[in-house]
């Protein structure tokens, strides 16, 4: 059997789920100092990449990525993650580059390393380049499949998935490659637990990076000239405030001051509750009676 | 595992260990940084005001790289008693210029943009993993294991600048088990005001910022202080209690924080705020009684985790500590690796270098304030005293303005006797003033 090669989209967005510099709800650009971290849905189709590979002997992971620094350290993360080879495409013309341009940036690379089967998450947690995947698809010629749940096996030159629909439907789809599927995040944080020898390797390892001229492409055609939308301000969406985590005032002195030691962003919690179905009841209410949401 | 091995370990990107990390990367070492947060900064936070003069020497000009929220050229020294306070205002001409006294600055941000540079030195910063344990050949350190599979790792030399709690200073014997009087702890939030707010209620202007930093009575009957900083739109502020009043007095930090942010001298800045973050972190606080043995064969220990902090009531400085004796250690492996010799005796270094600079000397200074900030006269009975005296004094009610040394002895007279105010005033003399 051929050596089936995955590419794996990786876009760098900012961390809206920790609370942001107040900049941000000016009328400013994008102030230095923002979380950047890898779109949790890619990191997601990385995941999903990687099990694939492990289900099928013969196969190896590209990941790319179009940007600068930030995307470099992405990059790095996924390598140490398992991927065999990290691109990155960058360029000062493609700082103003909208959306058509970075797509056919991307897709000029995919031309080029001729994958089989390209990976990228449904979605961005910013939003930003949302439409990336499927302007690259289209400007390479690729079949894409976007809102797919999973994928159920991908043999004979043909991937089967399943795509969600509205309301809960599910359709089961089979497609030919080489074909870009756009993969919808299960939830979960991005976490990397890869050995020590392996992260090394990856944060030290030379990170090739191409610019417009080796993907053949011009700054008229793929940079900020060629933008026909362009980016006046940029303002990501308002944080989803985190709830202090205070200690169990019940707990002694000591025990508190440990539980708080951990310190940093703290990101957003949820409580999950357990016991019979009357104590959660109580629990439920008790709750809504402790927030001011409903009046009861 | 010949790709495990450095030159030099670093733990923590903290300002001690980016430090260490980004001057041996530029001497040409090959130097790993270990932070166990997502990205440096990520776990740390303080109250706000770098105090950069240390770093323009390893950074020329670094406020017009980093990332600051705004220079201080006010700052302010607030007295507080249950409901008043006394303020010593100081704005400074001098403070607005380059190189400016101190800058506000958040770690989330400030400590990522300087491991940046660190690692555009050649630094190789691998977040995310935790330092463990300490490895040993003999008495010299010889690596770190880390969390992670395979996780050991080697070097010449172990930098542990792994703030407040030093595991790795434990690990390698170098330091006791702590007492709750080592330490305080801080807890902080940040408030978001409405749109020029901040600067038309401390009169501020473009970059300009103010720090305030108060002493007295918090809420609870805590011993310890507050702080405010300026940031671009938001206020940080929080409260600093000593550990064992905690203890001693069952109270919980966020009602001395709460009742702080509702003392009439701190409420009207924050009208109109939106609770942005919250956050909590050790402060050591035992001065040079803290500071353990500070270097072993192959190892030495830096910034907080040295208890290398200056904390004396109206003092509370850190970063600069840990930048300078983050440099104090690159220095001195910099100056093994050229003499190839990596033991205790090469390490001995690290200490001379930090006795000649202001890290031991100021913290040796200051070693005089640590009983009179375990005194507690000084949250208890005079900052309310000082309030009350004044407050007695500047009240227009009908009875004529007494002369202020009867009142003072009439006032004093109800708190403790004119012997008691004699002693703490020595002792406050040698801790502050000669
Ligand atoms: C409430 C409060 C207010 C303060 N206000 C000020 C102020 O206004 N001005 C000032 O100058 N100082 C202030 N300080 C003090 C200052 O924050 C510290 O002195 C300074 O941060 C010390 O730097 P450091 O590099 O030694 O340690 P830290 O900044 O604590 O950094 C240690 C790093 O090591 C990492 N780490 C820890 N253990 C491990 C491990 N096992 N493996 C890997 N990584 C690890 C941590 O995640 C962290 O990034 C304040 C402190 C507090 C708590």
């Amino acid at each position: 059997m051929r050596k089936l090669n995955i590419a794996v989209l990786i876009r760098s967005v900012v961390d809206s789920r920790v609370p942001l510099p107040p900049d941000v709800y000016g009328e400013k650009p994008l102030p230095e100092g923002m979380i950047s971290i890898v779109n949790p849905a890619d990191w997601f189709a990385l995941e999903c990449a990687l099990n694939l590979r492990n289900q099928m002997n013969r196969s190896q992971i590209v990941a790319i990525a179009l940007g600068g620094e930030e995307a470099e350290e992405s990059l790095r993360w996924c390598l140490a993650a398992g991927a065999e080879r990290a691109l990155r495409i960058w360029d000062r013309s493609l700082v103003e580059a909208d959306q058509l341009g970075r797509g056919k940036a991307v897709a000029a690379v995919l031309t080029r390393s001729k994958p089989d089967l390209i990976l990228c998450g449904d979605g961005c947690l910013d939003q930003i380049n949302s439409l990336l995947p499927g302007v690259a698809a289209s400007a390479a010629g690729l079949s894409y499949v976007p809102g797919v749940a999973r994928i159920e096996k991908v043999e004979h030159g043909m991937a089967v998935v399943v795509r969600k629909l509205e309301k809960g439907k599910r359709e089961r789809v089979m497609v030919k490659l080489p074909a870009l599927i756009a993969i919808e995040e299960a939830g979960g944080v991005p976490s990397c637990d890869a050995d020590l020898p392996g992260l090394i390797a990856a944060f030290t390892q030379p990170m090739p990076c191409k610019g417009l001229s080796c993907l053949g492409l011009s700054p008229e055609r793929a940079g900020s000239r060629g933008a026909k939308v362009n980016n006046v301000m940029t303002r990501v969406s308002r944080p989803i405030t985190a709830r202090p985590v205070t200690p169990d005032h019940r707990l002694p002195a000591e025990q508190r001051l440990r539980k708080i030691l951990a310190g940093g962003v703290v990101r957003k919690q949820g409580e999950v509750i357990t016991g019979t179905p009357e104590q959660l009841a109580d629990r439920i209410i008790e709750f809504f009676r402790s927030e001011p949401v409903v009046m009861l | 595992m010949n790709s495990n091995n450095f030159d030099v370990i670093v733990v923590g990107a903290g300002p001690a260990g980016i430090t260490a990390a980004l001057l041996l990367a530029r001497k040409g070492l090959k130097v790993t940084l270990l932070e166990r947060g997502e990205f440096p900064g990520s776990k740390n936070m303080f109250g706000g005001a770098v105090f950069g003069r240390v770093l323009h020497d390893i950074i020329p000009e670094y406020w017009t790289k980093a990332p600051f929220e705004r220079f201080i050229s006010r700052k302010m020294i607030t007295m507080l008693a249950e409901d008043s306070a006394v303020s010593l205002d100081f704005h400074s001409a001098a403070f607005k210029k380059p190189p400016y006294n101190g800058f506000v600055v958040q770690r989330t941000s400030f400590d990522r943009w300087y491991a940046q540079e660190a690692v555009k030195a050649g630094a190789v910063l691998l977040t995310q993993t935790v330092a463990d344990d300490i490895i040993r050949e003999g008495s010299q350190v010889v690596g770190v294991m880390a969390r992670r599979p395979q996780g050991e790792l080697r070097a010449k030399v172990v930098i542990a600048a792994d703030g407040a709690v030093s595991l790795l200073a434990k690990k390698a014997g170098l330091r006791r088990e702590f007492t709750p009087n080592q330490f305080s702890l801080g807890v902080k939030e940040v408030v978001q005001l409405p749109a020029g707010a901040l600067e038309e209620r401390l009169g501020l202007t473009g970059d300009e910022g103010m720090s305030n930093e108060f002493l007295g009575r918090m809420g609870g009957g805590l011993h310890g202080g507050a702080f405010i900083y300026t940031n671009r739109d938001c206020l940080s502020l929080g409260v600093v209690a000593q550990a064992h009043s905690l203890k001693a007095r069952k109270a919980t930090i966020y009602d001395a924080l709460d009742q702080f942010k509702r003392h009439p001298a701190v409420a009207p800045l924050l009208e109109g705020g939106r609770f942005l973050e919250y956050s909590a972190h050790l402060i050591p606080e035992a001065g040079i009684n803290m500071v353990p043995q500070l270097f072993t064969g192959g190892m030495m220990v830096a910034g907080d985790a040295a208890g290398l902090v200056l904390a004396g009531g109206v003092f509370l400085e850190g970063v600069n500590f840990a930048i300078a004796a983050g440099k104090a250690a690159a220095e001195t492996a910099i100056q093994a690796f050229e003499k190839g010799s990596f033991d205790q005796a090469a390490m001995a270094e690290y200490e001379v270098r930090l006795k000649e600079s202001f890290v031991l000397q100021d913290i040796d200074r200051f070693k005089t304030a640590i009983p009179m900030l375990l005194n507690e006269r000084l949250y208890e009975v005079y900052p309310s005293f000082v309030c009350r005296t004044l407050e007695n004094w500047f009240m227009v009610d009908g009875t004529g303005h007494p002369k202020l040394a009867g009142m003072v002895k009439r006032l004093l007279g109800e708190d403790m006797g004119l012997w008691q105010m004699t002693k703490d005033g020595y002792q406050f003399g040698r801790a502050m003033l000669w």
